[in-house]
């Protein structure tokens, strides 16, 4: 393992402008925030709510940008990057996986985990039905690949959302509460799945979490304050 | 290519399947406003198509008229063309010169032995009155010779009773239109009173009636034999007013118009600039009723907006994560291009065969137009053209793409954190 920075905050800040009647409102939600996360590496962001765990995890994931400083991303600054340069990027390079589990309704496990494959066209149809069922299988899920989101347990639905975030064979996995809303048992399953991802592909994977117990199963943890780097913890 | 097409087509199918009621209630706008268009393709063309068939069966296709093309220059006033300065005052029309073609026989060989005529025809036009007992009525009488005449206008074709072979042996004989013998309330061999421009009156044996289907000609109209109306008229024996001339097919008319024209310095004019004022009546009166079912196409594509939207907005979660997994813009916009598409080529294939059938069963309809219709008849006449088909698909498509444009522009606008966070 190299110690390669794939992500790297530079003196970054985020304020959000409201209006609230005539008058704009600026608040800081990041005032100014530095680190890098190495190839490689699995961290755990943690920090009380409010305090802009998942502001940052957008701005590494270019779906949003910073007031100031630099998101550097596999070596690009993300704000120097056009729209569609950046879709491919987060297609390429980048899996998501959020609080919610944000399925497709329409479409069953299977289609859902295929669609970041067919998105831009990095794979044909069989491949990206092939690897999705594989995904599936390695997730346990190989007797639910035809149902639709509703008709599977929140647990079930957050393993498809991994599966998909996992697609593409991404570099960097950013989740956001992946467990926020399951039992202790899916929870589990869950961390154990990202040890065995990081362990195994060497992938990145960066995770926001109120538990405990799952940040102590990663590598290193970044406690945030007020937006702010409070601690940042190398785990053994 | 086709990989991002089949992708697009699989996401705007579930979103439109999702919303299968109103989907369907698009649809069924979209396929209302192509049915009407194409009846109403089929319905205005039928009665252009039915009117210029009428014109074309009763009247020439070509007739000469009675005025010079090169006329006779006469110098009204003059001067010696070294002096520039004195102008040459020209008169091209003959005031006294009377409007007819003499001598006539020469003008009715030269035209008859042009290749593409089928008939030639001479007649004297003039105006009267006609009375029987007490009744009358003004009408419009043609002098002609009948043997040539029926070449013409299907006159012995359209014969209701009697027969324009009477005519040619009854010298003081008249064949009446059946609406102006209905008028004056008289019957085959009643003895007519007609009153000629000349202020003199003739009695008339009528021969006969026609009905050709065309009501101000049923009604107005009556022939007569040439030398009568040459008598009215007070021509002379070797001069009628015009010619009228039967071409083998339409396609050439306007062709030998020019050339009969050119060949015997007399006026031509086809049955199109004829009838000019009645067809172009028509083709306005259709243009307004295709403006209106534009109409019918914008209420349609309002619809298809008013869906897409709905899709946009309460697909906007899905839509984020579209594209946070990196989907394009482009595409995002195209799929809900699409799915209007969908709607307007949905909409489009069931109006043009509900059209189809509806047109077909209209012209199927035994309706008969009332006496005061222009041309009359048992049906309503329709058209049906693959063209129209055609043009109300692209018409639909276009609408459709156009209604979807806003939403799938506000579906690529969205950016993703502002869905995801809230
Ligand atoms: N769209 C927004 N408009 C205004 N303020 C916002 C917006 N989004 C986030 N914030 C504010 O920014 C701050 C950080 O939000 P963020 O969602 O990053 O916190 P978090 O650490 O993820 O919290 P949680 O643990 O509850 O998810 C909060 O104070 C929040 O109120
Ligand atoms: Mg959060």
């Amino acid at each position: 393992m190299t110690n390669e920075a794939i992500i790297k905050l530079e003196h970054v800040s985020k304020q959000l402008a409201m209006k609230d009647g005539g008058e704009e409102i600026v608040t800081t939600i990041l005032p100014d925030i530095s680190f890098d996360i190495l190839r490689g590496d699995f961290t755990a962001i943690t920090g009380p709510s409010g305090s802009g765990k998942t502001t940052l995890l957008y701005l590494m994931g270019g779906l949003d940008k910073p007031t100031s400083g630099r998101v550097i991303l596999d070596d690009q600054e993300i704000s120097s990057l056009k729209e569609e340069e950046l879709a491919e990027m987060r297609n390429a390079r980048l899996g998501f996986v959020y609080q919610f589990h944000f399925l497709l309704p329409e479409f069953s496990a299977l289609e859902n985990v295929m669609m970041p494959m067919l998105a831009r066209g990095r794979s044909s149809l069989n491949q990206a039905k092939e690897r999705a069922s594989d995904l599936l299988d390695r997730l346990g899920l190989s007797d639910k690949v035809r149902n639709k989101p509703n008709q599977l347990s929140g647990g079930q639905q957050q393993r498809v959302a991994i599966a998909r975030a996992l697609a593409n064979n991404p570099m960097v996995i950013l989740a956001d509460e992946p467990t926020g809303n399951l039992d202790s048992q899916s929870a589990e399953m869950i961390y154990d799945l990202f040890s065995e991802l990081n362990r195994e592909t060497r992938q990145t994977i960066v995770v926001v979490t109120h538990d405990e117990h799952f940040a102590s199963k990663t590598k290193r943890i970044l406690h945030i304050l007020d937006g702010k780097l409070n601690s940042d913890r190398i785990l053994e | 290519m086709l990989d991002k097409l089949r992708f697009i087509l699989s996401i705007a199918s579930r979103h439109l399947m999702g919303k299968k009621r109103q989907t369907a209630l698009v649809v069924a706008g979209v396929a209302v406003g192509s049915m009407v268009m194409i009846l109403t393709f089929g319905l205005a063309e039928g009665i252009i198509a039915e009117i210029e068939n009428k014109i074309i069966d009763i009247s020439p296709l070509i007739t000469v008229k009675g005025e010079r093309v090169r006329a006779r220059q006469r110098l009204l006033l003059g001067s010696s063309p070294s002096s520039p300065n004195h102008y040459k005052i020209v008169s091209r029309i003959i005031p006294d010169e009377k409007k007819e073609v003499k001598p006539y026989t020469e003008v009715v060989s030269l035209v008859g032995s042009l290749p593409g005529i089928d008939a030639v025809s001479p007649f004297v036009a003039t105006r009267g009155v006609l009375r029987y007992s007490t009744l009358s009525r003004p009408c419009f009488v043609k002098g002609v010779i009948p043997q040539r005449e029926a070449l013409i206008g299907k006159l012995r074709q359209n014969a209701v009773a009697g027969s324009l072979d009477e005519l040619s042996y009854t010298k003081n004989g008249i064949l009446l239109g059946d609406g102006l013998a209905k008028k004056i309330d008289v019957h085959y061999h009643d003895l007519v009173r007609f009153t000629g421009e000349n202020g003199k009156a003739y009695n008339l044996t009528v021969v006969g009636t026609f009905a050709s289907g065309f009501g101000a000609v049923d009604d107005n109209d009556a022939f007569v034999n040439l030398r009568l109306a040459q008598t009215i008229n007070g021509l002379a024996e070797n001069a009628v007013s015009a010619i009228g001339i039967h071409t083998a097919s339409p396609a050439i008319v306007n062709r030998l118009a020019s050339e009969i024209s050119r060949l015997t310095g007399y006026k031509t004019e086809t049955w199109e600039q004829a009838n000019e004022n009645l067809l172009s009546l028509f083709r306005r009166n259709n243009d307004i009723t295709f403006f209106l079912v534009i109409f019918v196409f914008v209420v349609a594509g309002f619809g298809i907006a008013n869906v897409l939207i709905t899709i946009v907005l309460q697909k906007q979660r899905d839509i984020a994560v579209l594209k946070s997994m990196g989907v394009g813009t482009g595409t995002l916009e195209m799929t809900f291009l699409a799915e209007g598409i969908i709607l307007g080529i949905a909409g489009a294939a069931i109006g043009c065969i509900a059209g189809h059938y509806l047109t077909s069963l209209i012209s199927a309809l035994p309706i008969s137009y009332g006496p005061s219709a222009v041309v009359r008849g048992n049906h309503i006449v329709t058209v049906q053209k693959p063209a129209y088909y055609i043009v109300t698909t692209l018409f639909a498509v276009f609408v459709s793409a156009i209604s979807g444009y806003a939403p799938a522009g506000r579906a690529a606008r969205l950016k993703p954190v502002d869905v995801l966070r809230a």
